[in-house]
């Protein structure tokens, strides 16, 4: 075997590139991690929020790159996952064109299935028709006579079952001899011209040809005229590859596009709809002559589960006590988990304690490095929960049927039922939320469910409320003595962020985000086993690419809030105090208690004022004109702006400025007496009702979470929606706060 | 020979496409799924607070909502066309066309 032309022909020495194609629901992904193992790598494609899954393998003796491309319903994209997979078969933008194509239909539903494959048989490549979940064809009593299939599509045709690892062994077979076979003739190259006229009528097919001479005479390559992208430019409207070509040829091509519409639809061929007109007809005659089905289609499993999982009572209830389960267990699990994190991070930074001195360095070990990876570590029980039980319940069909339930709800917020599972884990924590907004598939849905998604009240806002309604808010009872005030003030301030979301999600998309909204056109799939492995790979791959893009990120921004809550400031007499401290410690700590009391104490207070010192510090006291109108002082600036690693933070940052030494919690009784005494300089008391009230409000509604900005920065791609989540609502808060103080002072 | 939209039809009940009304990416999305003209569409449930609707069409499950089910124009079996009537629904897909 002797390769003609290195630069167009795959070489033995260049990894073969394979691409995969297929309905969504045809159990693509089962298949490509079959196929290519434990070595998948993922990304993005640039300039797009589309994941890349790219898998490299070796049979035969043959290096192979494995290309996952979205799921696509037809090469006349909707959507940027279906742009991409058209981009990579036609191969633009920076993506060299596949060697082979391998297009997966599920065997139970080739009516529909085999529209994508008619496309695609039409590209300027070698195709493969792998006939997948085989298994659960022949189950509900299909036959089809493969090789009729494949003599009339003019491709090798392969069935599987990849989740029986059924079939694979033929599949790469039939990969390895057809990548050889078309590195030897040109056979690959002639066949789609004939393809396209099986399918395209007569008129259609002289459209073609006319447009291809009119590209011809404007110089364009061969290879950038092929049947198939002419014929995707005509039945495309203003489609990704008529723009590709209008590129190429000049807005003429353009016109004649344009006439050659015209001309057709005349002749009654309306474009785009003829297109599918003309391919189900094909199929339909196709699979009266290669398929028999021996019983009806609608007694099967998934009708009878339907029938009970989507009935409209119980359905209902059914999927809402899904989706609450799926809320608690993450939020009641992943709390052990967290503490468990926490004490595991206590340990190390006492270890560290012991070798190091006070100082800089372990000041920056403990406070900034430590602390960093805890807050990024501290995230993953949950993400890794959450997307356990998202990949199990797409896997097994039952995700499709809670959107479609859900579905009216989530229109009140202009949203669709995709996004009710990503808004509803923000409960528990917003960075998990916000991966999951994976799930949703229109761009523009998912835009807006990522930036309403941290004013769900997330479980670091709680020591916020608890603590200032603790110490602020009486302790009386309302509605004739049964109802607490605090129990009411508490779930005004939790669904606060909820019923703001409403009126931003509107507002959103209607104004930044509008467009035309996409179609609710979901398909349900047939119920099925979930695929462990399948699942647990994305578990894995979500927990991964969570760690590397956004917790690097996070890490980064703890230390730095560090060095600006350390820097400037002269310590010395700070880690004295604490050498000293230690040293009584660990002598004798009962014999020395009141001596280790008085240096605690002076210990507090230095960590007080160098707080006040240091750039976190004047910042506050800077913005505490700002700050003013919402009732609070420099501290409270403070705090805030400390607490934008996370919000819990503002406790132990009051803690220090009001020389308390930062180990108090929302509980604490210190805290709670010290904030209660807390005066301005002219005596009156900084904290009141109206006050309290206005730092949760705050909190309620503000950006305060880093690791959200990062994970949102990771989900979108760019700078641009961190910023502006951050920016809006602070605004938001600080509006809220602002109101909350006026009007609370006068009433 | 009657028509009505998708969206007048009962649950339960079957029809055959005849078309699709509007030349934009929702018609065209219709059409690639399955809805195209002689297909046979089956009406299953709906969801809850007038949520969307299931139906059957190509032996998948589709649902959408009343919006999108209204640009489709269908007819009953016997509508499509008479010398017809007599076969199973599935054997009705575009024997007219």
């Amino acid at each position: 075997m002797t390769a003609a032309s290195p630069t167009t022909r795959p070489s033995a020495v260049r990894p073969a590139r394979i691409a995969l194609i297929g309905n969504p629901n045809t159990g693509k992904s089962t298949l490509f991690n079959a196929l290519s193992g434990m070595r998948v790598r993922t990304g993005n494609y640039p300039g797009v929020t589309v994941e890349k899954r790219i898998g490299r393998t070796q049979w035969a003796g043959r290096h192979i790159e494995l290309i996952d491309l979205p799921g696509t319903y037809s090469l006349s994209p909707k959507s940027p996952d279906e742009m991409v997979a058209v981009q990579v078969l036609t191969g633009c933008c920076d993506e060299p064109r596949p060697d082979l194509i391998v297009c997966i239909c599920s065997a139970s539903a080739l009516e529909r299935n085999l529209y994508l494959a008619t496309q695609v048989v039409e590209v300027n490549c070698p195709v493969i028709l792998c006939l997948n979940m085989w298994d659960a064809a022949v189950h509900a009593g299909i036959q089809i006579d493969t090789t009729l299939l494949s003599q009339e599509l003019g491709v090798p045709v392969v069935t599987t079952s990849a989740t029986q690892r059924e079939g694979l062994t033929e599949l790469k077979a039939a990969i390895v001899e057809s990548l050889q076979s078309s590195e030897c003739d040109e056979r690959a190259l002639n066949t789609p011209r004939s393809r396209v006229t099986q399918i395209i009528s007569e008129p259609i097919a002289t459209e073609i040809d006319r447009l291809e001479e009119f590209l011809t005479t404007r110089g364009i390559p061969a290879e950038r005229r092929s049947p198939f992208l002419v014929s995707r430019s005509l039945l495309d409207p203003a489609g990704s590859v008529e723009c590709l070509l209008t590129n190429d040829a000049g807005s003429t091509y353009g016109d004649a596009l344009a006439e050659s519409r015209k001309l057709l639809a005349a002749a009654g061929h309306e474009i785009p709809g003829v297109e599918a007109t003309q391919r189900y007809k094909f199929i339909h005659q196709l699979l009266r002559r290669v398929q028999t089905r021996s019983k009806p289609t609608s007694a099967t499993v998934t009708d009878r589960l339907d029938a009970v999982l989507t009935h409209r009572i119980f359905g209902f209830l059914i999927c809402l006590s899904v989706l609450l389960l799926v809320f608690s267990t993450i939020y009641w699990f992943s709390q052990p988990v967290s503490e468990g994190v926490e004490g595991l991070l206590g340990w190390i930074s006492s270890q560290i304690v012991n070798f190091v001195a006070p100082g800089p360095l372990r000041s920056l070990l403990t406070e900034g490095i430590v602390s960093g990876v805890g807050s990024v570590i501290v995230f993953l029980p949950q993400i890794c929960l959450l997307f356990l039980f998202i990949g199990l319940l797409e896997d097994c069909g039952y995700m499709a049927r809670a959107a479609f339930m859900m579905d009216r709800l989530m229109g009140l917020l202009g949203l669709s039922g995709r996004s009710f599972l990503p808004l509803m884990s923000s409960f528990a924590c917003a960075v998990p939320g916000v991966m999951a907004t994976r799930v949703i598939d229109d761009r523009r849905d998912r835009l807006v469910t990522i930036l309403i998604a941290p004013l769900m009240s997330c479980s670091a806002r709680l020591p916020v409320y608890v603590l200032m309604i603790g110490a602020f808010i009486p302790d009386s009872r309302l509605l004739g003595g049964w109802l607490p005030l605090r129990a009411v003030v508490l779930f005004a301030m939790s669904t606060l962020g909820l019923v703001v979301a409403v009126p931003v999600a509107l507002i959103l998309r209607s104004t930044l985000l509008r467009g035309e909204p996409s179609p609710f056109l979901l398909e349900l799939p047939d119920y099925r086993m979930p695929s462990l492995r399948v699942v647990l790979m994305r578990v894995w791959e979500s927990g991964l690419s969570f760690v590397v893009s956004a917790g690097t990120l996070i890490f980064a921004t703890s230390v730095l809030v560090w060095a600006a809550g350390t820097f400037p400031g002269d310590h010395t007499q700070q880690y004295q105090l604490a050498a000293k401290i230690e040293s009584l410690q660990a002598a004798d700590e009962e014999l020395h208690a009141t001596e280790i009391d008085a240096l605690s104490s002076q210990l507090n207070l230095q960590n007080a004022q160098l707080l006040q010192s240091s750039f976190l510090g004047r910042t506050g006291i800077a913005i505490e004109p700002l700050v003013r109108p919402l009732g609070w002082d420099w501290r409270i600036g403070v705090g805030v702006i400390a607490s934008f690693p996370a919000r819990e933070v503002v406790i132990a940052t009051l803690g220090t400025i009001y020389s308390l030494g930062g180990d108090v919690d929302e509980e604490s009784d210190g805290l709670r007496a010290t904030l209660k005494a807390a005066t301005w300089p002219d005596g009156t008391p900084v904290f009141s009702i109206p006050v309290a009230v206005s730092i949760m409000v705050f909190f309620a509604l503000c950006a305060q979470c880093v690791s959200t900005l990062m994970v949102i920065r990771r989900e979108t791609n760019s700078w641009r929606w961190p910023i502006f989540s951050f920016v809006y609502m602070t605004v938001l808060a600080y509006i809220g706060a602002f109101l909350t103080y006026q009007i609370g002072i006068r009433m | 020979m009657k028509t009505k939209r998708l969206a007048d039809l009962t649950l339960g009940s079957s029809a055959i496409v005849t078309a699709i009304s509007g030349a934009n990416r929702v018609a065209s999305r219709l059409m690639e799924m399955g809805f195209v003209p002689g297909a046979a569409v089956e009406v299953l449930r709906r969801a809850p607070f007038g949520g969307p609707i299931q139906y059957r069409v190509h032996s998948v499950l589709i649902s959408m909502r009343i919006a999108e089910a209204a640009c489709i124009t269908v007819t009953d079996a016997a509508g499509w066309s008479d010398s017809v009537a007599s076969m199973p629904v599935a054997e009705l897909q575009l024997a007219a066309t």
